[in-house]
């Protein structure tokens, strides 16, 4: 039961020219409103069927469309769904967008899909949060990271904690409403044990949290190295781009010029930076500076250098660290470094224009990323999450303080606040829930 | 407040029944004026105690100070036939604390009776109600079983366990509405009839033992508290002596003996199909469903004074009764014990409490009440608490005054009433205080302060309980005047002997006894004539003390969710760095830069979720 009146509609695919666009239609109304667009019968529920859309208006066919139906509660929003493949260009939505209008469909607010299915139950909070992390993912890591959330396995960490929560509470309870029964164990030791668990639980979560956010970040690929060793150059080789002058001059790049690119199909943040040299003038230095910054900070780096922009051995060793990319370049003036410069060990030649060489780079940076990401904690990259759970282990310090003050109905209230606080990530806890644990549990009733 | 007798009927309210709920229920009409017809089989089981002899608890003795407080009879009624008084958890909070008294089953009895034939406003009517009379969808009254009718535009239903009640004793089955008295079978058919959803409910009760042939030298005593604390407000104090009680316990051969019979146990043969209370097992129940106990304790309690019949506390069975009797006399003290009367198992109709409105009328006929077990509650509290909220109800209704409800945050009452009505009940309802979630505010002690003037308002205090009241109060309210006034520095405090903080500057009497190592005595150190102040004004001042600092935080927690506008949000908060918000809101909050998080609410189109993802950035105004 969802409760929606209104039945809405959205394009699915966005406003893009391609071949196709696909028209979500969900509501009450959903396959009444199918069958005065189409000729012919309904099609058969969750078969692809193609029919001729035409404006009920005037009966001029819109277009051609594959059409499916999703009858509820068994679909994504737990309505009655209608899903219209169409052909892709503007003027089509846009006819197939004013003939349901007519039809008394409202064109959906961003998120009222996912909003209907959290409605119907179908999803919590934190799925419903994956979903929109899912589709905004540009990294692996994040990939992998909105698939665990979308999966519910938040939601079943939170379920963890709501019954070591509810444990606790019946342990209290059952001790203060039956305290004539012969229960016949220290409920509140047992109460405290359980919460020191719990809390040590949330705090390593939080923990995770806080270790874990940066690995969610779009990874950054630094260029750097000597002035003059052709880092602009490589820059606009690898976005194919005129985004950085290059000249001659050593020196010409002062600031860091920064570009999102797609290598290997995961989204990078390519950065140039200014040559790094001992220099006078102080513009220059402040990039310079910037580009110690990136170096430091950088998820990996590509070190340029070229025989008219070499580096002494002991300003490499300096810079390099495990996991660098050398790329020894204008090899077409130099095929390989002079004997006696050492640390240049797997260095990759780059001559400019040379595709070849470009693809063995681009391939090298894609294996230097190609690692299964980590699983990171599912607090990470939320602070609506960490938050709440921040809240959550605060009250159960809090309970475990007023318990160890003899005041357990005191702990309770704390308890009941982190359970209202762990009901804003996920879902509800109910009392009946304690009766369950406590009748479970305890030999009750004399 | 209501006066006047509807025309063409002999009575404004009829209550069918006088058990618990239906003496409040009658009682409470009659104070608010009402013209009221009591029917029951015999008037001298009016006041009956079926089960244990016992009254109050944890969040039963809570909805008895309620119940008192709105000048009910059933707190009275347990001060006088009280045998032994305990207040459970004492050693606890104020909030926690639940007041409980073992009474004498024939004294409470005869002082409900009295009190009946002494309200001029009720007559008592013996006989069988069978059925309601109806004019279109409303009750105009009830048919007797000998034909004759009696009328009235509201009926109050409080049949308890009498709808097709059946007693279990073994394989034995009889019809009964407890022991020795008739079930109401042709009622129960017509509300049936008239579209109610109903239920089964089972509950039980233990045999009853002979007093005289108990080994009580065998036995622990459990005694009652040295100073008696009444339960009702109108009882000064206790001056009868108090009754032990003793304490055996079940043996391994008493397992054995169950064990070995269960197949006999009309619950568990399958001859019984109402659901019972899980806080209230038989003793099958608790052997079957904890193995790992050996022994469980049983409450040996007085029913009368003279100790002649003893209810043991523990051993509500369904068994047959000759292995009643062999488990039994498997305890301790309890060798040559006697059964005077066998533990059964009872199954009673209930209708589900949805189908009644928060005002306890039945949403099938208009002018029906219903109350207690009916219901699906258990318990003499719950079900005398429910009576009176649908007597008042009722009566109010007679000339269409609004209705009285309770609510969740002024009484258990409101809490009983709430969860029956919207959820229903899957197994028979009881009241404890974990259901409260203002269960600080929700004191045992201080239901007179939170109800009494509910009492005034609806007619329904006697002038002697309205004296009483206000000067309670005005002594209340006086000597906290006096506590607030008076302050004293930290210095003066600590020379006292109580450390506060030095942070701080004077701080009030009142405040310094939210102290925990504070007592209401030690503020004659600070000059308090302590012994001119009546006692009950002390530990009320105390109670209240007690939680005074964390109320006040926990309302503040609860009114900061909804006070969106105390909440600032930086100037220069950055929201496209906000990965919780849709595009669409980044760009309007971007926009219009709300200053608090009330007004980015109130902007169209942004969410509630992107409100709760807000939060984090949020900082308590100033201002608030």
């Amino acid at each position: 039961m969802t409760g929606s009146t209104t039945t809405i509609f959205a394009i699915a695919t966005g406003e893009i020219a391609a071949a196709l666009s696909v028209l979500r239609l969900s509501g009450p109304d959903a396959f009444a409103i199918l069958d005065q667009l189409i000729d012919g019968p309904a099609p058969t529920a969750r078969r692809a069927s193609l029919r001729v859309l035409r404006d009920p208006r005037d009966g001029a066919s819109i277009d051609e469309a594959l059409v499916l139906r999703f009858p509820g509660p068994n679909s994504f929003t737990g309505e009655d769904v209608v899903e219209l493949h169409v052909h892709g260009g503007p003027a089509v939505r846009q006819a197939l967008i004013s003939a349901l209008a007519a039809l008394g469909a409202e064109q959906a607010a961003p998120g009222a899909f996912s909003q209907r299915r959290y409605r119907a139950g179908l999803f919590d909070l934190s799925q419903a949060e994956g979903l929109a992390a899912l589709i905004a993912a540009e990294t692996e890591a994040q990939r992998r990271h909105s698939m665990r959330l979308m999966d519910g396995e938040f939601g079943r960490r939170v379920a963890a904690w709501r019954a070591s929560l509810v444990d606790a509470l019946a342990l209290i309870e059952v001790g203060l409403d039956f305290a004539e029964e012969d229960i016949g164990q220290d409920v509140e030791d047992a109460a405290t044990a359980q919460l020191r668990t719990l809390s040590a639980q949330l705090s390593d979560e939080l923990a995770a949290a806080q270790r874990d956010t940066p690995g969610l970040a779009t990874p950054t690929v630094a260029i750097i190295g000597p002035p003059n060793a052709g880092k602009s150059t490589l820059l606009n080789s690898l976005a194919d781009a005129e985004l950085a002058i290059v000249s001659d001059i050593p020196g010409t790049t002062r600031d860091t010029v920064r570009t999102r690119l797609t290598i290997g199909g995961r989204a990078l943040e390519v950065v140039d930076s200014a040559g790094m040299r001992d220099t006078a003038d102080p513009i220059e230095a402040i990039g310079v500076d910037r580009a110690q910054k990136l170096a430091a900070q950088a998820d990996l780096r590509i070190i340029v250098l070229a025989i008219d922009a070499p580096w002494s051995p002991a300003a490499l060793a300096a810079l390099r660290r495990e996991g660098d990319i050398i790329v020894w370049n204008k090899a077409d003036l130099a095929p390989e470094p002079p004997a006696g410069m050492a640390g240049l060990e797997g260095y990759l030649p780059m001559a400019q224009g040379n595709l070849a060489n470009l693809s063995v780079l681009l391939s090298e940076i894609d294996q230097r990323f190609g690692v299964a990401a980590p699983a990171l904690s599912l607090l990470a990259g939320s602070d609506r999450r960490r938050f709440q759970v921040e809240k959550a282990h605060n009250s159960v310090i809090e309970a475990d303080g007023a318990l160890d003050h003899g005041r357990p109905e005191l702990a309770v209230e704390r308890l009941r606040q982190a359970n209202r606080d762990l009901h804003l990530l996920v879902g509800h806890i109910d009392q009946e829930e304690i009766y369950a644990e406590i009748f479970s549990r305890f030999c009750i009733g004399k | 407040m209501f006066h006047v007798k509807q025309s063409g009927m002999a009575y404004d309210i009829i209550v069918i029944g006088a058990g618990h709920a239906g003496c409040e229920a009658a009682h409470a009409a009659h104070r608010m004026g009402a013209k009221v017809a009591l029917v029951t089989h015999r008037f001298d089981r009016i006041g009956e105690m079926s089960c244990n002899p016992a009254m109050g608890g944890l969040g039963k003795g809570h909805l008895i100070r309620e119940v008192d407080a709105l000048d009910g009879l059933i707190a009275r009624a347990s001060d006088a036939a009280g045998l032994q008084f305990r207040v459970l958890n004492r050693s606890r909070g104020p909030a926690v604390r639940g007041p409980r008294v073992q009474c004498d089953r024939d004294l409470y009895r005869s002082f409900m009776q009295a009190e009946i034939a002494a309200a001029d406003g009720v007559t008592v009517i013996e006989g069988e109600a069978i059925g309601l009379l109806l004019e279109n969808d409303s009750v105009c009254g009830i048919e007797m079983a000998d034909g004759s009718a009696v009328t009235a535009p509201k009926v109050v239903l409080t049949a308890g366990t009498f709808l097709q009640g059946v007693i279990h004793i073994g394989d034995e089955r009889r019809s009964a509405g407890r022991v020795g008295d008739a079930a109401a079978i042709p009622l129960a058919r017509q509300l049936n009839e008239a579209g109610f959803t109903v239920g089964r409910l089972k509950t039980g009760t233990p045999p009853r033992l002979d007093g005289t042939t108990v080994a009580w030298s065998e036995l622990a005593e459990q005694k009652g508290d040295a100073r008696p604390e009444p339960l009702s407000m109108l009882t000064e104090r206790i001056d009868t002596p108090q009754l032990s009680c003793f304490v055996s316990a079940t043996t391994e051969e008493t397992h054995k003996i169950i064990h070995d019979n269960l197949d006999k146990s009309a619950m568990y043969a399958g001859y019984i199909e109402g659901v019972g209370p899980r806080y209230c097992p038989s003793i099958e129940d608790k052997i079957v469903r904890f193995k790992d106990r050996s022994s469980h304790n049983v409450f040996l309690e007085p029913e009368t004074r003279s100790a002649a019949v003893i209810y043991p506390n523990g051993v509500s069975t369904s068994l047959p009764r000759d292995t009643q009797q062999a488990f039994i006399r498997s305890m301790k003290g309890l060798q040559n014990a006697e059964i005077l009367q066998h533990g059964y198992a009872i199954e009673y109709d209930f209708i589900d409490p949805r189908d009644v409105s928060p005002t306890l009328e039945t949403k099938k006929i208009n002018g029906l009440y219903l109350a207690g077990q009916i219901i699906g509650t258990t318990g003499y509290e719950e079900a005398a608490a429910l009576g009176l909220i649908a007597a008042v109800n009722a009566v109010l209704a007679l000339d269409g005054s609004d209705p009285y409800v309770p609510t969740r945050d002024r009484s258990y009452m409101g809490v009983m009433v709430d969860d029956l009505t919207r959820v229903g009940v899957t197994e028979p309802y009881r009241m404890f205080t974990s259901r409260a979630e203002y269960r600080l505010t929700l004191r045992a002690d201080n239901a007179d302060q939170r109800l009494s003037s509910d009492g005034e308002r609806l007619d329904l205090l006697t002038a002697c309980r309205k004296q009483a009241v206000a000067a309670f109060l005005s002594d209340l309210s006086e000597v906290k005047q006096q506590l607030e006034h008076r302050s004293v520095t930290p210095h003066e405090a600590s020379a006292a002997g109580i450390t506060m903080k030095k942070d701080g500057g004077r701080r009030s009497l009142l405040a310094l006894l939210g102290h925990p190592e504070m007592t209401f005595s030690d503020l004659s150190k600070f000059g308090v004539d302590v012994a001119a102040i009546p006692s009950r004004v002390q530990s009320r001042l105390e109670a209240d003390a007690v939680y005074h600092g964390f109320i006040d935080r926990q309302q503040r927690e609860i009114a900061d969710l909804t006070a969106d506008d105390q909440f600032d949000l930086p100037k220069d908060l950055d929201f496209s760095q906000i990965s919780a918000l849709s595009a669409e809101e980044r760009e309007k909050l971007a926009r219009i830069k709300p200053m608090t998080l009330g007004q980015a609410r109130r902007i169209e189109g942004v969410t509630p979720a992107a409100i709760i993802s807000l939060m984090p950035y949020a900082k308590r105004s100033a201002r608030g």
